[in-house]
């Protein structure tokens, strides 16, 4: 075929095309004669103004609002308690704030926070909204670079970076990567290459980043580029995880009460619930309800028929005997478990419950106090037959962290014996 | 002529209406310079309908505009030169236009379009190997058969300038169709052929 450079292709739009546009074109001149800004006066004004409240804030004492304003969202109260709670105590919690955030394509809001830390460092919080609305806290996750990991020398843009991979209510896997850029002046853009997939053009805030990752895709790299579009910045990422090709089916994440108890006036609890493939345990021992999921070991019961986490053991403020307030612990049983028994060194013997082989148990401050301390659990058969025991390993409260290694002594009150139906 | 003096006092005054006649006349005008620029017809077809909303928003220049259709192309010419910008300024009003739906168009259109496309990309492939500003006097003056003064008024450049540009274009054209199938039509170009 001939290319004619002289009478190229001349294409027309077909007459009724151009009619119906030319009445939208009128339609959308008119709008925009109603609309029209006279001049740009104002908007220079603005500016001038803006610049000008930059300059006078701190004399007026407006630099706070207006840092606020220019930094990003306040961070809501939920947030800023997981950031003092969490994190080093060197995190500027009342300057938490909202970095940027995404709709992943299944509709999950998730939000980037970010605080500083006295000491010139950062911590971010990654938050997944609507993955557990039952819960007060917010759920996701928490990071934190030092002031010498932001600040080392460097020849050229940097970018940190990490992927996140939660499992929601459903059962699915969200996979996020964010993280920030150093030197960001010179990365105009950053992109996501992953193996058979399109790049993927990461929006900034600020410093920040964060995305969804592509679906089906493991092994991904970040390449910065600079104004005129050359790469100035690569990071590799580790693979990620292998994707379960077909989650199980999981039910709705249900709080289950294992235990609970009024301890100066509120109520405590704790719960065990699976999700996907993983074990969540929370508990609220009247204050914020704390809560973390651990994926669940695909070689459970190798080491008998009793998987235990656990005990632990805390003590309230103001108590400097040798007695724990409360002491807990959860685990799951083996199929042919049918009864567990809990044995403490008082001797007392008790039933636990098991639910979905899942136990969990909270002891009382006034059963310890009164020498009930948790000691040995025996699993038994439907047949009554003891098939299996875990050894609660128990530090008595106030002893020096040098003797850790030695928990108490386990209970011997004759434990083979049948529990009491 | 009495009737086009007309026109530019009503586009001056502000007349949508008055705009809405200028489409219809040039709106093709325009559509062929954007789609001999990209060789993409749904992309002219928005870049044409930015031109005329930029027309509107400098209407106020009009008074110093003798050529409306050399200036309609000086306007296509930063549009296409800026497409992205200019896309992204009028994003919102481009939104609330309707598509030409190419859908709608028979089995032969639809070939014919793909048709134009495809012989245009292999013209730009060609093109490509001269300098912008020399791309786009070729553009006006050889494919939208404007006058060197009428490229002069599009462009905002003396005429010397244009003459140099079209005449650098020829020559570059001329070489490179040394051993290219192009040879010929180099040649017309070189001559003057299909130049006003």
């Amino acid at each position: 075929m001939k290319t004619n450079l002289t009478r190229p292709p001349a294409p027309e739009l077909p007459r009724e095309a151009v009619l119906r546009r030319r009445a939208h074109l009128v339609e959308e001149l008119q709008r925009q004669q109603r609309t029209e800004r006279p001049s740009r006066r104002p908007f220079y004004v603005i500016v001038a103004a803006l610049v000008l409240l930059g300059i006078a804030a701190p004399a007026l004492g407006l630099d706070d609002r207006l840092r606020r304003f220019v930094a990003g969202e306040p961070a809501p109260a939920p947030v800023k308690d997981v950031f003092g709670r969490q994190l080093p105590r060197s995190v500027i919690v009342e300057r938490a704030h909202g970095v940027m955030s995404i709709t992943t394509a299944r509709g999950e809001r998730v939000l980037l926070w970010a605080a500083p830390t006295r000491l010139g460092g950062r911590c971010t919080f990654l938050q997944i909204q609507g993955n557990q609305p039952s819960s007060p806290d917010p759920n996701g996750s928490l990071a934190c670079e030092t002031r010498e990991g932001l600040a080392q020398p460097r020849t050229g843009p940097f970018i940190s970076a990490t992927w996140e991979e939660v499992r929601l209510r459903d059962g699915t896997l969200l996979r996020l990567v964010f993280g920030s850029l150093s030197q960001r002046s010179r990365i105009r853009a950053l992109e996501l290459r992953t193996q058979g997939r399109p790049p993927l053009v990461l929006r900034l805030a600020r410093d920040f980043f964060l995305a969804e990752w592509p679906a089906h895709t493991r092994v991904g790299t970040l390449i910065g580029r600079d104004v005129r579009g050359r790469v100035v910045a690569r990071r590799q990422l580790a693979p990620l995880l292998e994707q379960t090709a077909t989650p199980p089916a999981v039910p709705a994440l249900g709080r289950v009460i294992r235990a609970r108890a009024l301890y100066g006036g509120h109520e405590w609890y704790m719960f065990t619930a699976t999700q996907g493939e993983e074990l969540c345990v929370g508990a609220n021992l009247g204050g914020p309800e704390e809560k973390g999921c651990n994926a669940r070991r695909p070689e459970r019961f190798t080491e008998g028929p009793i998987e235990l986490y656990g005990p632990g053991a805390s003590q309230d403020p103001g108590n400097t005997s040798g007695a724990w307030d409360r002491v807990w612990f959860y685990g799951f049983v083996a199929p042919a478990v049918a009864r567990l028994v809990l044995l403490s060194s008082d001797c007392s013997r008790e039933v636990l419950p098991i639910q979905g082989h899942a136990f969990l148990h909270l002891a009382r401050g006034e059963r310890l106090r009164a020498g009930a301390v948790p000691s040995l659990l025996i699993a038994y058969s439907v047949s009554g037959k003891e098939i299996g025991r875990a050894r609660l390993q128990l530090i008595p409260a106030g002893r020096p962290e040098s003797e850790y290694s030695r928990p108490l002594p386990p209970a011997s009150c004759g434990a083979s014996k049948q529990p009491a139906r | 002529m009495g009737a086009d003096r007309e026109l530019r006092r009503r586009l001056r005054t502000g007349d949508s209406e008055a705009f809405g006649l200028l489409f219809e006349q040039e709106a093709n005008t325009v559509y062929r310079y954007c789609f001999r620029r990209t060789a993409d017809s749904a992309l002219a077809e928005e870049l044409t309908s930015t031109v005329f909303l930029q027309a509107w928003r400098r209407r106020d220049k009009l008074a110093e505009v003798d050529n409306l259709i050399a200036w309609l192309l000086g306007i296509a010419t930063n549009v296409v030169r800026n497409q992205r910008r200019s896309l992204r300024r009028y994003r919102a009003a481009l939104a609330r236009l309707p598509r030409y739906d190419s859908s709608a168009d028979h089995a032969e259109d639809a070939n014919a379009r793909l048709d134009d496309e495809r012989a245009m990309r292999a013209v730009l492939a060609a093109v490509d190997r001269l300098p912008r500003r020399d791309q786009e006097v070729l553009a006006l003056c050889v494919w939208s058969e404007l006058s060197y003064e009428e490229a002069t008024r599009a462009l905002g450049v003396p005429v010397g300038t244009v003459r140099s540009r079209l005449a650098r274009a020829r020559r570059r054209l001329r070489e490179l169709a040394g051993a290219s199938e192009h040879e010929k039509v180099s040649e017309d170009i070189a001559t003057g052929e299909g130049t006003r």
